[in-house]
């Protein structure tokens, strides 16, 4: 199968869209799914980010009228999802470090509970002090 | 989860240390960005607020490495995704320029932008 693939200089999206497929293939594949939408989701949002702040080129009179949008509940939403993606990137991803330079490699599915535990924490506390700005 | 870390075989041994180091990096300047902004800053809710964050030399040394190393962490994010359909190495060759190319001018278009409303 393998050897039949390099033969084939065309895309493989069957192979490709499986990386997707989590069912039945334990946590570490959830857990790299996970990491992979999330990642996508970020550089989505860093291309956002990057289109709402170019406004403050256009002087304060734009950047300051943005403001008002930015507290919308939506946007409220919108930035929890966003910390909860950012956490689970982050942390999981030093899972993924931890374990591909051979370190705690037993104990990886402890660690990923653990740091999922703070991924909760810390997101109650970011979303407390993200509500007292709305 | 035994034995074995799923990673992606778009990376190859030295982007996936490449991506391991500035994604320990990204939490520690994520980290420094996010606390600064929202602890530390007076306030960027208003176009003021933000030239006076961007003012200190020391705020903007760190968000200059911050953009540097995110659109780094991003870009060979997508690069290991892409890589991942299995493309040919004149492709996988030109994906690698192409985003080379994008991150540079998203480097200097961040650089220009800070740049423009501090000075």
């Amino acid at each position: 199968m393998i050897s039949e693939e390099k033969e084939t200089p065309g895309i493989r999206w069957r192979s490709t869209l499986s990386w997707f497929d989590a069912r039945r293939r334990g946590l570490g594949m959830w857990a790299f799914v996970l990491h992979r939408l999330t990642g996508i989701l970020l550089v989505v949002y860093l291309f956002l980010h990057f289109v709402v702040l170019s406004t403050l080129a256009l002087g304060p009179a734009a950047y300051d009228s943005l403001i008002p949008i930015m507290k919308s509940p939506f946007l409220f939403f919108f930035d929890v999802g966003l910390f909860l993606a950012l956490l689970y990137h982050g942390l999981n991803g030093l899972r993924v470090t931890l374990v591909g330079l051979g370190m705690g490699v037993q104990h990886q599915k402890a660690i990923f509970w653990g740091l999922m535990g703070l991924v909760v924490i810390i997101l109650t506390y970011g979303t407390y002090r993200l509500f007292l700005v709305f | 989860m035994r034995d074995q870390v799923f990673i992606s075989r778009g990376f190859s041994t030295l982007a996936w240390l490449l991506q391991a180091f500035s994604g320990l990096l990204l939490v520690v300047l994520l980290l420094l960005h996010m606390l600064a902004q929202h602890f530390a800053a007076a306030g960027l809710l208003t176009y003021q607020g933000v030239v006076a964050y961007l003012s200190n030399p020391l705020v903007f040394a760190m968000e200059t490495v911050f953009l540097a190393t995110v659109l780094f962490h991003a870009l060979a994010g997508v690069r290991a995704i892409l890589f991942d359909l299995g493309l040919a190495p004149a492709k996988e060759r030109l994906t690698t320029l192409a985003l080379v190319v994008l991150g540079s001018l998203l480097f200097l278009y961040g650089l220009f932008l800070t740049w423009s409303i501090v000075s």
